[in-house]
């Protein structure tokens, strides 16, 4: 087969290095990817009826959810951040979250009494401290869960494209519609990163704060602990 | 890497794996550690720009946790990589418009950050040299070149992947290696004459 002269063999060469990722650039990347299969990848997973649905059942498809839906694809996530140690954040705004070990999964209703997300310019007095735990939903809720997760992935989506006022908006609907979603603290974590990307870190922070305090076992609490939020 | 059945992969950077069919269990995350160049280059080469790297990597890897299951090793995880990396970026380009180019954003590095500014200004010029080059190729040329001298597939691999047999992915590789060739020499003449 014809061969290229060292002239072309040398341009390639640099075009591959060229195009090898930094640590930066997997680092980022970790980042977005561990966020995006805690609250993208797993809301639609479950929204479409995917197969870990399917194998916890109908009766249990709220509390898959509600996990933070971390056991998605089996083995395949467990451990991530356990044995993922990225160094230091680039500025993105994107964050990981931490991942529960399987065997110990948030319990439904224990620790997510966290209050729904605010309007845009809603004063966090609104929140209420005392909301209804998980487990006194009951099956209604169970209904509109496909419902409810497709609006979320849809507020990550705009969210990860960078248009958090749009996010922001899709939240409100969702806090409007599900005020008391079993996806509550899924919903007000992205509410946090939201608001930061937007630059409302004083509501950010006042969220994060009632977050953290009431979602304790949430593997989402890494990344309002490091968003402007949790700082 | 060590599947579940005992096949290992003995080169961390890119592996031939070839398992057998009912003997392949992956963890995502190993796979993901160890492919992440694989792939962000693989992506680099269809012309994302930089600007859009994360996102469009990120998805490609969100599919693969997905799919993942669902890899029997028919052929190399390379090969599959690739399909799924195939298909997010033109997923990508259909619904962004055909954008990328991979040459707008390099100007979004300013040389002055850089450690070794020179050796970057080398990178950058052959990234453009080379798309510049890229162009003057058919499509299926170009794949099969990009897939063989950028992504360092295998004339069977790119045969899987592009499926057609071996025969033709050389005879492509042949013309593509040849019109690489001539453009270059082009491009030099030109340089010499404005030396001159």
């Amino acid at each position: 087969m014809m061969d290229l002269d060292p002239e072309a063999r040398r341009i390639l060469e640099l075009t591959r290095e060229a195009r090898t990722p930094s640590a930066r650039d997997k680092a980022r990347v970790d980042r977005l990817l561990g966020a995006a299969l805690a609250l993208g990848s797993a809301t639609s997973h479950a929204a479409s009826g995917g197969a870990a649905t399917k194998v916890v059942g109908t009766a249990a498809a709220i509390k898959w959810a509600g996990i933070a839906l971390l056991a998605i694809g089996g083995a395949g996530y467990v451990g991530w951040k356990a044995s993922h140690r990225t160094p230091p954040p680039s500025p993105v705004v994107a964050v990981a979250p931490a991942v529960v070990p399987p065997e110990a999964p948030a319990p439904i209703g224990q620790g997510t009494a966290i209050a729904a997300p605010m309007e845009p310019g809603e004063e966090p007095s609104a929140l209420r401290a005392g909301a209804a735990p998980r487990s006194s939903h009951g099956k209604a809720a169970e209904g509109t869960l496909p419902e409810e997760l497709d609006l979320l992935h849809d507020a990550q989506s705009k969210w990860r494209a960078g248009n958090a006022a749009a996010a922001l908006s899709l939240l409100s609907e969702h806090r409007k519609r599900f005020p008391r979603s079993q996806l509550a603290s899924e919903r007000d974590a992205l509410t946090v990163l939201s608001l930061c990307a937007t630059n409302r870190t004083a509501e950010a922070r006042r969220l994060a704060r009632r977050f953290l305090q009431t979602a304790q076992r949430s593997p989402l609490r890494t990344s309002v602990e490091e968003s402007c939020g949790g700082r | 890497m060590t599947t579940e059945h005992g096949s290992t992969f003995s080169n961390p950077e890119i592996p031939e794996m070839r398992a057998d069919a009912e003997a392949v269990h992956l963890d995502f995350r190993p796979v993901y550690d160890t492919y992440f160049p694989f792939v962000w280059r693989a992506v680099a080469n269809r012309g994302v720009p930089d600007a859009a790297m994360d996102d469009v990597v990120q998805e490609v890897f969100l599919v693969v946790h997905r799919k993942l299951g669902e890899f029997q090793g028919r052929s190399t995880l390379r090969t599959w990589l690739s399909g799924v990396v195939r298909r997010v970026v033109a997923d990508h380009v259909r619904k962004r418009g055909n954008q990328a180019t991979g040459q707008e954003a390099l100007e979004d590095h300013p040389l002055e950050s850089l450690e070794d500014p020179g050796a970057e200004v080398e990178r950058r010029a052959a990234v453009q040299l080379v798309s510049v080059l890229l162009e003057k190729m058919s499509e299926a040329h170009r794949e099969v070149f990009v897939l063989y001298e950028l992504e360092q597939l295998t004339t069977r691999e790119i045969a899987e992947l592009t499926r057609t047999n071996e025969n033709t992915v050389q005879t492509r590789l042949k013309a593509a290696r040849r019109t690489f060739q001539r453009g270059l020499e082009r491009h030099r003449a030109s340089n010499a004459r404005r030396e001159t």
